[in-house]
């Protein structure tokens, strides 16, 4: 534990020049997202090789890439407190953008999560709600640093963090609702939350199950309903089974890459997104996992390294809550393979396919490279 | 943001994380390394089952395909993908609901295959197996054919968006190109099931209206909900592609994939081999592919396809023209015991599965080694090897006939109920006189002569690799049913039984210098790389060299003079043989109107090469059997000698002395 957030001694010398300002950018943690990325676009080629529709999508993948390292560049030469100050501003944006989209939706017939700009790109407002959220909540937390021990401001924060939440669940998207809870969870944790109103929430939360419950959507229920009982229903289950079963397959080193024959023969399912992981395993086998596995730890600790070296709390409290976010997709996406979790659609940070979630990371990560460059910026 | 109580906290949290990580960890070994998990990864949703590897194909002995196996499909249901809805709206989907869906799942299939609804109907309805556990796959039509399969397959996804006419709603219009664009919403992720994943993979973007229209039906369940649980599968059927030929040989197998009757019943282990546990698709409208096993043993036989051919249609052409009721002829290769041919009337088709299971008359077996009769004259060729062997009677022999022979309280006539005076052992077999042969066995005795009948094998069983094979019957002194009489009726094949290839075997003796050699149908077994080739064994030597080339001349002499010039002569060639007309046995005596004519010959005499046993039961136009089976011999080896290319008498004398 000690190494991992070990205090670093500072020079305190008052730095302005632009190469100093970069001697800070966190290149380690740019590198294991740059693995990441590599690994998980051969990945992607694999499974969906010689795929009718599907054979470009590495292609599409590497774009998207090329456009996330621009963004980190350019989100990390802005300083992060910007979005400090502009953290009401994005927040009204993004509740309404959702709340159009819910309009939207309701006129279309159907699920709306999409803004589609002159058919040329898409947006994702949840994706977006993602980053946003972990704007205004680190703001939040950051302004009222010392009222913590008050419990209104914790119900506050929940209204707070609730309403887009609420608006992203009902589209229904449950997974980017679920991160936005985990996001505010670790920012109340690390902000200073005591431990016993901790317990009465968690309390509260237990009891209110049956309400979320009824809130759910038909398909929710059935997948909640489906990991619980798999025996329930075998035809629902059968990704995740197979999921099992290629991970199953790849044994110490796996079956080779482009080779297991449960992603090559197209059993597995949404093996290029959702189940990738599941694909990394037939194929390189328990190793190649655990590489993957120990990249993400790898790019937490960098990313809570930073948090803990930041000039200010709100610096902190963005590391916090997008470490634990980035940490938490990869452990929901990587317990769904798993069957440990109920399958909700997350993808596997920097390693699924999927452009706007990708965007999202990478701007992320452009915020918290702007909290690494700038923690020695002024003395105090 | 360097406080005391942030790095508690931060602390904490890693170690929280940490133990997620050991947990996934765990989670991941377990099941990388679940052996069952590789095993199940060969294919997709499916079972194992047992099967039985593809069978051994059979040949003739020329390398002719006889049997071999074919891809037929087999229609069932897949309970695990019935959907159910509450049908009688009732609010409640319970046991009326999945009736009435199982009903409406056989009246469709119903108009698709050859099925009534009524039998559709009770084989789906009963989902339960034996033991009383609820079933998830169960076989409705065993056998389609081939060509049927897709028609089968089309007509399903016809009946699905055909005549129900699904209306396609502009939101499903944009999930499913959402879907065809390999991008879809994860809500209708628990409708699509495999099989929208499979079409959208073969199909892609391709897909035409109608077919998009299919899909939705299938996925929608609101139209297509009926058939979606149905399989059309392949699997083996064996099929003799030369139809009811050989049918009698070859045997057949039943759905069962277990071989009976004939080749395929006696080498069921070789040719079926052991069964094997197999991946089996149970992915719905997959018409899969083969499965996968390794292949069984060929076998090849000592049968002559064309000899074989030849023999059915001989005998097919005399039992019409002598209008005979039934009727078989052995080939058999005396020096090696190789049988070439069996024919028999009425036939087989071993490719008739359903014949042989309504059959309740065994017409599966093969009469040459099942039906026993008694043989009548023929046997008198045995009678006489006997009584030359014993050294009691020589070629020279004489007998003073009276036309009567009193023994046992019977008395014995002869055919024609002549007396016929003076007469040597030729002209006892060539006049076929019951009364000379009565008075060898009986000059012998019993125990001598049921010796050397018993050292010919009448009454045991050859060991002839066909199944079904049974022993004849021969009563010896000591028997309950046993009389003196039989001692002399015996001599001209009364009073006991053999079967077709028994008399074959025994008298292949004669022509084979003493010697009878093992009868059998393999030639070689072959799997893969290894070949197995059975070699001719010795059965049994009845007699001397010298008696059985002693009984051959004078055979061939007999038909020389046989009431002046034999049927059973053939234009150039040196051929033995015996006439024989027997009685059919009765219950209550021996029946007055019909014979069983038959004729046992070989040739050429020198140096055999085939020996041949015709047999017409009932025939019409003349009760005996040097007017009909005799002529059926000649016929047959005039056919044979050319197909053998077997020269003629003079050419062979020619180019031996060169």
């Amino acid at each position: 534990m000690s190494t991992l957030f070990s205090r670093k001694s500072r020079t305190g010398s008052v730095i302005s020049s632009r190469r100093e300002l970069w001697k800070n950018f966190d290149w380690l943690l740019i590198i294991t997202v740059a693995l990441l990325l590599t690994i998980g676009t051969a990945m992607i080629r694999s499974s969906t090789f010689e795929h009718p529709t599907l054979y470009d999508t590495p292609r599409q993948q590497i774009q998207y890439a090329i456009v996330g390292f621009a963004l980190i560049w350019l989100l990390a030469s802005i300083d992060y407190r910007y979005w400090k100050s502009l953290s009401k501003f994005i927040y009204v944006l993004i509740i309404m953008a959702l709340l159009l989209l819910f309009v939207l939706g309701v006129v279309a017939g159907g699920a709306q999560r999409w803004f589609e700009f002159f058919g040329l790109f898409y947006i994702q407002p949840s994706e977006l709600a993602k980053i946003g959220s972990v704007i205004w909540i680190a703001s939040f937390f950051a302004n009222r640093g010392n009222q913590l021990n008050q419990f209104r401001w914790i119900i506050l924060s929940i209204l707070h963090a609730g309403i887009p939440a609420a608006l992203v669940m009902a589209q229904p998207d449950l997974s980017s609702a679920v991160m936005i809870i985990v996001v505010w969870l670790s920012i109340l944790w690390t902000a200073g939350v005591r431990p016993q109103h901790l317990a009465i929430l968690s309390g509260v939360s237990i009891a209110s199950l049956p309400a979320i419950w009824l809130l759910m959507e038909e398909y929710q229920r059935n997948r909640v309903i489906n990991f619980l009982n798999p025996a329930l229903d075998p035809g629902a289950q059968y990704n995740v089974r197979q999921a099992i079963i290629s991970i199953g397959s790849g044994g110490w080193f796996g079956q080779g890459y482009n080779q297991a024959s449960q992603v090559q023969l197209r059993f597995l399912k949404v093996r290029h997104t959702d189940f990738i992981f599941s694909a990394t395993a037939a194929e390189f086998g328990l190793l190649g996992v655990i590489v993957i596995m120990l990249l993400f730890v790898v790019i937490a600790w960098r990313i809570f390294r930073i948090g803990n070296n930041a000039q200010d709390a709100f610096g902190a409290y963005l590391c916090y809550g997008m470490g634990s976010m980035i940490f938490a997709q990869a452990f929901f996406n990587i317990g769904m393979n798993l069957n440990l979790l109920p399958v909700i659609g997350l993808p596997l940070p920097f390693f699924s396919y999927g452009g706007s979630a990708l965007i999202t990371l990478m701007i992320g990560l452009g915020i918290v490279q702007s909290v690494a460059i700038n923690q020695n910026k002024y003395e105090y | 943001m360097r406080s005391e109580s942030f790095h508690n906290r931060l602390g904490i949290v890693a170690f929280l994380l940490g133990l997620c990580t050991l947990f996934v960890f765990y989670r991941l070994i377990s099941l990388q390394f679940n052996s069952k998990a590789a095993e199940v990864a060969v294919g997709g949703p499916g079972n194992f089952q047992m099967v039985r590897p593809p069978r051994g194909r059979i040949f003739d002995r020329n390398g002719e395909l006889l049997a071999t196996n074919a891809v037929f499909y087999e229609v069932g249901i897949d309970y695990d993908s019935v959907l159910y809805g509450d049908e009688n709206e009732d609010g409640e989907i319970d046991e009326f609901d999945r009736r009435i869906i199982l009903k409406n799942i056989a009246m469709e299939l119903s108009n698709l295959i050859d099925m009534s609804y009524e039998a559709l109907q009770k084989l789906v309805l009963d989902d339960t197996s034996v033991d009383g556990t609820k079933l998830s796959y169960k076989k409705l039509k065993a056998y389609l054919e081939p060509e049927l399969a897709p028609d089968l397959e089309r007509q399903m996804q016809q009946l699905y968006y055909g005549s129900h006419g699904p209306k396609i709603t502009p939101e499903f219009a944009e999930q499913l190109s959402a879907i065809l664009n390999g991008d879809y919403d994860e809500r209708v992720e628990p409708i699509l099931g495999v099989q929208l994943q499979r079409l959208v993979e073969a199909y892609g973007k391709d897909l035409n209206l109608e077919l998009r229209q299919h899909i939705w039906a299938l996925l929608s369940g609101k139209y297509g909900h009926t058939l979606r649980s149905i399989t059309v599968r392949p699997v083996l059927l064996r099929t003799y592609p030369n139809g009811p030929l050989a049918g009698h040989i070859l045997g057949l197998v039943l759905y069962n994939q277990t071989g009976y009757y004939g080749v395929e019943g006696y080498y069921d282990d070789i040719l079926g081999g052991d069964t094997e546990r197999v991946f089996v698709s149970i992915i719905p409208l997959d018409v899969g592919t083969e499965l996968q096993t390794d292949a069984n043993a060929d076998v090849y036989l000592t049968i002559d396809r064309e000899i074989q051919f030849l023999s059915e249609q001989v005998l097919a052409e005399s039992i019409q023209e002598y209008e005979a009721e039934s009727g078989m002829m052995l080939v058999g290769d005396p020096t090696t015991g190789d049988i070439l041919a069996i024919a028999s009337v009425p036939g087989f088709d071993p490719n008739d599965i359903e014949a042989v299971i309504t059959d309740t008359e065994n017409v599966g077996r093969n009469p040459a080694v099942s039906e026993q009769f008694e043989p009548g004259s023929v046997f008198k060729v045995i009678t006489m090897a006997a009584a030359l062997e014993s050294g009691v009677f020589s070629r020279y022999s004489s007998y003073f006939d009276t036309g009567k022979f009193e023994y046992g309280g019977i008395v014995i006539k002869n055919w024609d109920l002549k007396a016929h005076d003076h007469q040597d052992m030729t002209g006892l077999l060539a006049r076929s006189l019951n009364v000379g042969a009565a008075t060898l066995s009986t000059t012998l005795g019993a125990k001598q002569y049921y010796d050397y009948l018993q050292a010919f094998g009448i009454g045991r069983l050859t060991h002839v690799d066909i199944q079904g094979e049974e022993t004849g019957s021969l009563r010896r002194p000591g028997d309950p049913h046993w009389h003196d009489a039989d001692l002399a009726t015996n001599s001209f094949g009364q009073g006991l039984a053999v079967t077709g290839l028994q008399m074959l075997t025994a008298v292949s003796a004669v022509a084979n210098g003493g010697v009878i050699m093992q009868p059998h149908l393999l030639q070689e077994i072959r799997d893969g790389d290894m070949v197995y080739t059975a070699k001719p064994k010795i059965l049994g030597n009845p007699i001397s060299r010298e008696v059985a080339n002693t009984l051959t001349d004078m055979l061939t002499a007999s038909l020389q003079t046989e009431t002046s010039h034999s049927k059973a002569l053939v234009g150039g060639y040196k051929l033995a043989g015996k006439t024989g007309t027997a009685q059919i046995p009765m219950p209550y005596g021996y029946d007055t109107e019909r014979t069983m004519a038959s004729f046992i010959g070989w040739g050429p005499v020198d140096q055999p090469r085939f020996i041949i046993y015709v047999k017409l039961d009932a025939p019409q136009t003349s009760q005996w059997g040097s007017s009909t089976a005799a002529p059926t011999f000649a016929k047959m080896v005039e056919r044979l000698v050319i197909h053998m290319e077997i020269p003629p008498e003079e050419i062979r004398q020619r180019l031996a002395s060169e």
